[in-house]
């Protein structure tokens, strides 16, 4: 099995430099991480990847018994580490992907030397005495959104999009192919991610870990942000004056300056 | 005169025009704050729930919220607009479905602003419920049907090969098509006495449930007729009699074999019936047509069918549908030279494992999915 084409990863930056492995969360692809990357790239050696069943990754590689937990995405990064035998790595994770990275970190902490959580949550559903911010009904509407947005989805288009995703020329065709999925992984990977519980794996992680809170996050609200804080035992706190889900996106410049205060 | 030129005055006035365009328009920070919105947009969305409203995000349901947050946000910032999202607005009038159109300037600048286009699309949504819906309710139907199929298919042919003494027995079936229908062929192996068994390979004219039933008419038709007598050709002429009777115009071939074993030995007693004769297979390697052909079931009132007899002498006895030899590339036939060519290579393989190869290869030999039924039996004297 061929990792580095099963997770389409690509690597840049400084080649014998401390390597970043960047990890994009639900709904996208590695191009969640355009705008950041470059402000790394002369320090540091840069890894991008997409998860299995996104982006360019290899779709047929998709396994619903080991993606059915946020475990196998976990083992996809240590296995990304292993074959490029990247050590003392700085670990940044957009969303759920900030949990992939608590659980490898706890499998193998003597791998990382940094973990960077951009908007984590370790819990997106409410329980007793915790606000993830959604009820589970909610959740469900997702997959319902979700659905009414795949019928533009044509499998035969699929092929096209996985397998040219840097081709401009096919620029009609490929319109939001970064954020483009076969409709069942899509849902199963929502489910996965938004109905996961690692509230348990948090204080296991002993990697000094930077928590990055934004502004007015409908997915992870403020007090997920703190509650993740509080329970890793070696945290540090910083909350962005950007606002929305994805402050790699809307405020790659605020992002890229926490990360480097941290590092 | 004034009226027209007044009229034409108000149809090029963009403000006027912005204000009653045929589709809502809105312009929104990146937050959702709402910096502009056209009339058209206010009225869809009704004079209460837009009052109470500041931000659009607020207008979407929590699952399209969580959409957008996930996967309009961010091609907003990557490649500049999105199209054809569909989600539900909170209006007046209840939940409104509608596709959104959005455009940024400059993508990954959070202070540019974003330009909305929403067009309602109940009438759109509804239909495409129904259609997601019926889609759902087709699979869910291919599925019983799938199931239904095999599981009347499974009832045609013995659930597993039984030990026979002395003798070696394999057999191999393969569904036409995508299996999704059952097939005629069957194919049966029983016990009539201490040291005699009987093997039937079988296909009936048609496909579907109807052939089902009547395969399993013939199958047991035989079964019964080999019981009270050892006069296979007698079992087929009863067949024949039953089919005719029945009146219902259904056919069907089969092939025969009584094995028994005496002092060592196997003998085979064997007839067909409008069935291709088996292949006799030496331990040389050599392949031979065994036996004479007979009249289809079903058919002719007079038919008259005759037995054959031969002795195995450690030969391999491959008895089959037509699917085997009709299997068919282009103009070539499997039976032609591929069939009695892989024989003579392979007949050596143990029974169970040539059934396999024989069907696979009949499979494979053609240019897309099964045209027929295969159904292969193979016999071996184990000495």
């Amino acid at each position: 099995m061929d990792v580095l084409r099963r997770n389409n990863v690509h690597v840049a930056g400084r080649p014998e430099a401390q390597p970043m492995l960047f990890a994009h969360g639900y709904g996208c692809d590695q191009n969640m991480w355009r705008y950041v990357t470059p402000a790394f790239e002369e320090d540091y050696r840069i890894v991008l990847f997409d998860h299995v069943g996104a982006g360019g990754s290899d779709v047929a590689a998709y396994d619903r018994q080991k993606y059915g937990s946020l475990e196998g995405y976990a083992t996809d990064i240590l296995e990304i580490c292993e074959v490029l035998e990247l050590e003392h790595v700085v670990f940044v994770g957009h969303s759920v992907a900030a949990m992939m990275g608590a659980i490898a970190a706890k499998r193998e902490p003597d791998r990382f030397a940094r973990l960077v959580m951009v908007g984590p949550s370790p819990r997106y559903i409410d329980d007793d005495g915790y606000r993830g911010g959604f009820t589970e009904p909610q959740i469900d509407e997702l997959l319902t959104s979700l659905e009414s947005n795949f019928l533009g989805w044509s499998s035969q288009m699929a092929p096209v999009i996985m397998g040219n995703p840097d081709r401009p020329e096919l620029g009609e065709e490929l319109t939001n192919s970064f954020c483009r999925t076969d409709p069942e992984i899509a849902a199963h990977f929502a489910e996965v991610t938004f109905k996961s519980d690692n509230r348990d794996d948090l204080q296991a992680v002993t990697v000094p870990t930077l928590v990055m809170q934004c502004s007015q996050d409908l997915i992870a609200p403020e007090q997920v942000g703190q509650y993740v804080h509080d329970r890793l035992p070696a945290s540090t706190y910083v909350k962005l004056s950007a606002t929305g889900h994805c402050p790699n996106l809307s405020a790659p410049d605020e992002t890229a300056q926490a990360i480097k205060a941290f590092l | 005169m004034t009226s027209a030129g007044g009229a034409a005055g108000d149809s090029a006035d963009p403000g006027r025009r912005y204000e009653r365009a045929p589709c809502g328009l809105a312009t929104i920070r990146h937050d959702g704050g709402i910096v502009a919105a056209n009339a058209t947009l206010r009225e869809m969305i009704g004079e209460a729930a837009w009052n109470g409203t500041s931000r659009f995000h607020d207008l979407l349901r929590i699952g399209d919220r969580i959409f957008w947050e996930t996967h309009v946000g961010p091609l907003l910032e990557m490649q500049g607009h999105v199209r054809e999202i569909a989600v539900e607005l909170s209006t007046d009038g209840g939940p409104l479905p509608v596709l959104l159109n959005a455009r940024t300037e400059r993508p990954g600048d959070p202070s540019s602003t974003i330009d909305v286009a929403v067009f309602p699309a109940k009438d759109r949504r509804s239909y495409e419920t129904e259609l997601l819906a019926a889609r759902k309710q087709a699979e869910l139907s291919e599925a019983h049907a799938r199931r239904l199929a095999t599981t009347l298919q499974e009832s045609l042919i013995p659930p597993s090969v039984p030990a026979i003494p002395g003798l070696e027995l394999g057999a191999a079936y393969r569904p036409a098509g995508t299996g999704a229908d059952v097939g005629g062929d069957f194919y049966d192996f029983f016990r009539v006495t201490r040291s005699e068994w009987c093997i039937v390979v079988g296909d009936v004219c048609g496909k579907g449930p109807a052939a089902a039933t009547v395969a399993a008419l013939a199958r047991y038709t035989i079964r019964g007729a080999a019981m009270e007598s050892n006069d296979i050709a007698e079992g087929l002429q009863t067949l024949n009699s039953t089919l005719l009777l029945d009146g219902n115009g259904d056919m069907c071939t089969a092939l025969v074999a009584r094995i028994s074993r005496a002092a060592g030995r196997h003998t085979v007693k064997m007839a067909a019936a409008g069935h291709p004769v088996p292949l006799l297979v030496d331990e040389a390697g050599t392949v031979a047509p065994a036996g004479r052909h007979g009249v289809l079931l079903g058919a002719f009132e007079d038919a008259d069918h005759r037995s054959d007899r031969l002795e195995l002498r450690g030969g391999t006895l491959v008895m089959f549908t037509d699917g085997v030899v009709e299997a068919r590339r282009g103009e070539e036939f499997f039976g032609d030279g591929a069939f009695p060519k892989l024989l003579a290579a392979q007949h050596g393989l143990p029974p169970p494992e040539l059934a396999a190869l024989i069907a696979d290869s009949a499979t494979t030999f053609q240019d897309g999915p099964n045209r027929d039924d295969i159904a292969v039996v193979v016999l071996r004297d184990a000495g």
